[in-house]
């Protein structure tokens, strides 16, 4: 029945070790190791005919990489279902690395290689960094050649593609870190503490708490700049969404104040 | 019994489930040849897993014979309660036909 008489080779025996580098147990136990099963029990049946042991491993693999897809959607994460588990924990799947290998599939057709090459020096990058760190902690952090070098190299990758944005796009974050390094300096802000008896943070905007402060509108005025820079054509609307951004936010301060028993909170930026 | 307790069963679980209490136990790879399409092979251990989370079916790695080689595969059975909801949620739908009908 079967040209296949060892365990070595048997297919899937990667595809199997890379399932359990990214799923947990859960995942693995009801989803990936049944899914090798059948490729693994269907090339067995498909015996010494290739164009059926071919066609059975085609099946197989395409159905490995849809469960490697839809598991980290569809497998509960965890009983609370934190943020963190989603996005770094095993449980239902690393979905950074799902999300890193969609996103490289969808931008190679319009950057090809560039994209390889864009994920082999960082890769490189994180390499090089992750040794730094092992050698040397407490280096001199941002300051360090090993941090800024490469940083300076993919920038020189990129500027025959993007030209002269990448050149403002370099002065405006050097400008940006220091202004607002400098203000730190002087006004050292207090992090935001989350209060460990409210539920865990479920994935809505509306309830992320935001600091008004100088740094955050250096932050929202910086994104503009860098925006405008980039797409001057779209500067009309950027200028119409500040304007109406602005009105909606008068707005919406003058009927809390007026419509809730609570006093509003002052705008930290005008408050200071 | 709260609206959140209400077992629900989707389309896909339906059919699943209507499967396995016709022809008895099966494997993943038999379900989806004989839902006629319905089911595909990469998402219906997903289905299967939710199924098994809800209670509906248990499941159980398949003996291998001495020499085999291979990852076992799994069979899954309906429990009673998958064929009581399964009864249940039949005739809600019969019902609910019949209610539009007249």
């Amino acid at each position: 029945m079967t040209g296949l008489t060892s365990h070595s080779h048997m297919p899937g025996r990667v595809l199997l070790k890379l399932a359990k580098a990214i799923f947990n147990q859960q995942a693995l136990e009801t989803v990936v190791i049944p899914v090798l099963a059948d490729l693994q029990r269907e090339v067995q049946e498909a015996g010494d005919n290739r164009t059926m042991g071919l066609s059975a491993r085609l099946r197989g693999y395409f159905a490995f990489w849809r469960v490697v897809m839809a598991v980290p959607f569809m497998i509960p994460t965890s009983p609370h279902g934190s943020i963190r588990s989603i996005l770094l924990g095993k449980s239902g799947g690393n979905l950074l690395v799902v999300l890193g290998v969609a996103l490289l599939a969808a931008i190679s057709p319009v950057f090809g290689w560039f994209a390889f090459a864009v994920i082999a020096a960082g890769s490189l990058v994180a390499i090089g960094l992750r040794r730094w760190n092992d050698r040397h902690s407490g280096g001199r952090g941002a300051a360090d050649p090993i941090i800024w070098a490469p940083a300076l190299v993919l920038f020189a990758a990129i500027t025959p593609l993007f030209a002269w944005f990448v050149a403002a796009v370099i002065v405006s974050g050097v400008l940006m870190a220091i202004v607002l390094r400098r203000w730190n300096t002087r006004h050292p802000s207090e992090l935001v503490v989350t209060p460990s008896t409210l539920p865990d943070a479920r994935i809505n905007l509306s309830s992320i708490p935001v600091a008004g402060d100088i740094g955050g509108l250096m932050f929202v005025v910086g994104s503009f700049v860098v925006v405008l820079l980039g797409l001057p054509d779209v500067r009309w609307f950027v200028l119409g969404s500040i304007v109406s951004g602005a009105v909606l936010a008068c707005g919406l301060f003058m009927w809390r104040s007026t419509h809730t028993s609570d006093p509003p909170r002052a705008l930290s930026i005008l408050g200071r | 019994m709260g609206a959140e307790q209400i077992p629900t069963l989707p389309p896909k679980e339906r059919l699943i489930l209507d499967l396995l209490v016709s022809q008895g136990p099966l494997f993943g790879l038999q379900l989806v040849a004989m839902s006629g399409g319905d089911l595909k092979r990469g998402t219906v251990y997903v289905t299967l897993g939710r199924l098994e989370s809800k209670g509906f079916v248990v499941s159980e790695q398949e003996t291998m014979p001495a020499g085999a080689i291979g990852l076992p595969r799994r069979i899954y059975r309906p429990t009673p309660l998958g064929e009581r909801v399964l009864r249940a949620w039949n005739l809600v739908v019969r019902e609910l036909v019949l209610e539009v009908q007249s």
